[in-house]
């Protein structure tokens, strides 16, 4: 039996106890002899060896664990192991789900009535109740970092019908409510939540979860352990070990060496190493993160942007299939000229690609009255995304090849943000987005941008205002698909942006985990997971 | 004569002692001078700690509420005041005090990079004798291969290296992580290892130095044992060099450890100092510097003390 084969037998939390052979003492003792007195010191945190635990390589140490104060998805996913959210969004499909709400209906355009799920309460025994939801939809919509998706809500009253219904009466209908239930409401208890401050709730949060937080040791774990009287029964996982793993292949090889059960997010490249590892299974999904390079017209020598021709050039400029290939081994869903995804609401199939045309983008850039070029800037970030570095200096050699000379600006997230700010990031900005699945969020996030922001951007067609307008308080869901339908047209003849792409997401958990379901909002829940053995 | 002798000796540390933390202030001074205003030029924290969707009235009340928005000489002012009431204050984006987050990555920092020192010195010096005993020999070829490997290749590719070898192939010591004594073994190893090549370089070369010098031909001429010449004669006076640099290197070792604790999941003020540099959370960042230098300070009065005891030719004062 080879070593690899013994060693993915041996259960992840027992790997302190195979050092135990005379040459691994003597490895082990090699340095912790020169550290005799500092060993000492080390606190002994590693999660409990006995029990069901399920130890899970993260990438982050969240900043707050309140989820009213965060939009990180992945510091939202550490909290949700303690906290839920009225709804969810089904994993695969991403339709918005009844979770602790049982229910919802708009019993006219701009009365929203939830039905609330009976005989839940908070791990230090307040109920769930009216009150309750009430208060946390209302302490969401107060925080600054929430401004731009609350903002549609602005001028609502809640009223508490009963001890299990509320109502949401908003100055205009607003039709994405469900999708801001299962994107952004989490139950919070209001009395606990009230008495210490939305700030130390983040430290220690309360909420209606599987699990209770039991200890955070900053930059190395966040501990959870099971809330017995979770409202489904108690969870099969006793302990829940959030490791602090930065660096991803760090993740991917502490699951191969079977020191940790899951491997949240990881790159393509990593994951196909681990395809081979006989302890791992490898999960991909199509995730919803999709990247734009916004075309930024207003800005000083930004004038060759706002010729259409020009935008339609630059998209057709770029080969995304042989990008996607190169980049991301072919890990990655082309934006069908388009801001939508296919799994997004309001995806249209109406709206045809972009086909990779030099030729044909060298003519129309001629026709614009631009026959020798022109010059641009090109801001992109490095390291805030998986290959943003990679895909920024790419499509600034395809611009080059159809005759833009590009100014590449390769920034660091704290300095694209400031320039971002400042109006000065650059001619083409290129940027992840990750919103939720449903367009409105999309199309809120580009017009409040250019509003609040002041970039990225360019100047909108009266027809497109006249349209967003409309669709912000349709509530018929067909007819809004129909509106943003249009809206996709005009944004497709006269391009926004590049319209990229949405790499896969990939994750990797030990072969014992069961019920692991790669979300396509990168969120990491907990409910149906279970460890074998 | 000799309780004189001491008398004047503890005199001398004293002053000597005294005189460097005068030194020390108007240093301490300057560097948080230059930090504080370098710091403010990189960027705006409240748009990273409120992101896309804040407004600009937002963005701007929480630089009000921060004191952002104060002239930098009065932010700079008020942050002197505080630091003197031992208050480094409070992080912009953890909301925590600065002092309480610094004291509890400090340990696992300290710790490495002693481990690191420690590795260093008990390896480096007897290959250093070794590679210079056994001048222009197969050992000394060897030791010297090692050495320009050492030195050549980048901590985070040989973290990795050794991650993939003794923690996923061998499986003898975990890959990453904190809390027994085992996780110390590869980062320390990672650290250590440019540190080890430099050191045994320099003990080579002051040991063939001293080793050619007239009185160790003496020695060896008056009939002494080699051992006692090389460990008596030659060996302690051909630490000056190595010594000096083992602080210069205590100071490299601190800012070098980011990368090994970025790879190794370690819990150090180096990945805080990143964390820091991305958030633009400024108060960390100063207190992080403030600690980094004393560390340096630190390390450099203990080696201006470790030449007394090397030579007893240099005074003390």
């Amino acid at each position: 039996m080879s070593v690899h084969q013994i060693r993915s037998t041996v259960p992840p939390q027992d790997f302190t106890m195979q050092v135990s052979t005379r040459r691994q003492l003597v490895a082990a003792a090699g340095l912790a002899g020169v550290s005799l007195a500092a060993a000492g010191t080390l606190r002994h945190t590693v999660a409990s060896q006995q029990g069901a635990t399920l130890t899970i390589g993260f990438n982050l140490d969240p900043e707050t664990m309140n989820p009213n104060l965060t939009t990180n998805i992945a510091s939202e996913s550490v909290s949700a192991a303690a906290l839920e959210k009225l709804a969810l969004f089904e994993a695969e499909t991403m339709e918005v789900i009844p979770w602790l709400a049982e229910s919802w209906e708009y019993a006219d355009p701009t009365t929203f009535v939830i039905k609330l799920k009976s005989g839940v309460s908070f791990s230090n025994g307040e109920p769930f109740d009216a009150s309750a939801a009430k208060f946390s939809i209302e302490e969401w919509a107060s925080q600054p970092v929430m401004a731009q998706s609350s903002a549609v809500l602005e001028g609502m009253a809640i009223d508490e019908v009963d001890e299990s219904t509320i109502s949401i009466r908003t100055v205009t209908p607003v039709p994405t409510l469900p999708t801001l239930l299962g994107r952004y409401i989490y139950a919070v208890p209001p009395v606990h939540y009230q008495e210490v401050g939305a700030e130390e709730f983040g430290r220690n949060p309360i909420g209606t979860g599987p699990f209770i937080l039991e200890s955070h040791s900053a930059a190395q774990e966040i501990v959870f352990t099971r809330n017995p009287d979770w409202w489904r029964g108690p969870h099969p996982i006793e302990r829940v070990v959030f490791r602090v793993m930065p660096e991803e292949l760090s993740r991917a090889v502490a699951l191969e060496a079977g020191e940790i059960d899951i491997a949240y997010y990881l790159s393509s490249s990593t994951a196909k190493r681990l395809e081979n590892a006989e302890n791992a299974v490898v999960y991909s999904t199509e995730g919803l993160r999709k990247f734009i390079s916004a075309f930024n017209a207003g800005m000083p020598g930004g004038e060759p942007l706002q010729d259409a021709r020009v935008r339609v050039a630059i998209n057709q400029a770029v080969d995304l299939d042989g990008l996607i290939e190169f980049v991301y081994e072919g890990q990655a869903v082309k934006l069908q000229g388009q801001y939508a995804l296919p799994q997004e609401f309001g995806f249209s199939t109406d709206v045809p690609a972009y086909t990779y045309d030099p030729e044909g983008a060298r003519q129309l850039i001629a026709d614009a009255g631009y026959p020798d070029g022109f010059s641009m800037t090109y801001a992109y970030t490095i390291g805030r995304y998986p290959k943003d570095k990679e895909v920024g200096e790419i499509i600034a050699t395809y611009l080059q090849e159809v005759g833009i000379q590009v100014e590449q600006k390769p920034l660091e997230w704290g300095e694209f943000n400031q320039q971002r700010s400042d109006k000065t990031l650059g001619h083409i900005i290129q940027f992840g987005l990750l919103l939720t699945p449903d367009l409105a969020d999309t199309f809120n996030y580009m017009a409040y941008g250019e509003e609040v922001r002041g970039a990225p951007m360019m100047t909108w067609s009266d027809e497109w205002w006249a349209l967003y307008e409309q669709s912000l308080t349709e509530v018929d869901a067909t007819s809004r698909a129909g509106l943003y339908h249009q809206m996709l047209q005009i944004d497709h003849d006269q391009p926004y942006g590049i319209y990229l792409f949405a790499p896969f997401d990939f994750y990797a958990t030990s072969t014992r985990v069961q019920g692991f379901v790669p979300r396509k909002d990168q969120a990491l829940l907990l409910f149906d997971l279970s460890l074998q053995g | 004569m000799c309780a004189l002798n001491q008398e004047t000796s503890l005199l001398n540390l004293q002053q000597f002692l005294l005189r460097r933390f005068i030194q020390t202030v108007p240093l301490l001074l300057v560097v948080l001078i230059l930090v504080f205003s370098l710091t403010r030029l990189t960027g705006d924290p409240a748009t990273l700690v409120l992101g896309d969707n804040a407004t600009p009235e937002s963005v701007q009340q929480l630089r009000n509420d921060w004191g952002l928005n104060d002239p930098l000489p009065i932010q700079f002012m008020h942050y002197l005041g505080d630091l003197l009431t031992g208050d480094m204050g409070q992080s912009l984006r953890y909301t925590r005090p600065v002092l309480a987050m610094i004291t509890e990555r400090l340990g696992a920092s300290l710790l490495l990079v002693f481990a690191s020192i420690a590795l260093s010195t008990v390896i480096s010096i007897p290959l250093g004798i070794l590679a210079a005993v056994r001048w222009k020999r197969p050992s000394d070829t060897m030791i010297r291969i090692g050495v320009v490997i050492g030195q050549a290749v980048p901590r985070f590719f040989l973290g990795i290296l050794l991650i993939l070898l003794f923690g996923l192939r061998l499986g003898w010591v975990p890959t990453s992580g904190y809390g027994f004594a085992s996780h110390i073994i590869l980062p320390a190893i990672t650290l250590a290892t440019p540190t080890i090549a430099l050191l045994t370089r320099l003990v080579r070369s002051s040991m063939l130095e001293v080793l050619n010098s007239d009185y160790i031909r003496t020695a060896r001429s008056k009939g002494l044992s080699e051992p006692r010449v090389l460990y008596t004669h030659a060996f302690r006076n051909s630490l000056m060099a190595p010594v000096t640099m083992l602080a210069i290197q205590a100071a490299q070792l601190v800012g070098s450890a980011v990368v090994v604790e970025q790879v190794f999941a370690w819990p150090g003020l180096g990945r805080l100092a990143l964390d820091a540099i991305y958030a633009r959370d400024f108060p960390v960042i100063q207190g992080i510097v403030l600690v980094f230098c004393l560390i340096v300070i630190g390390a450099n009065v203990l080696v201006d003390l470790s030449y007394a005891l090397i030579n007893p030719q240099v005074r003390i004062g």
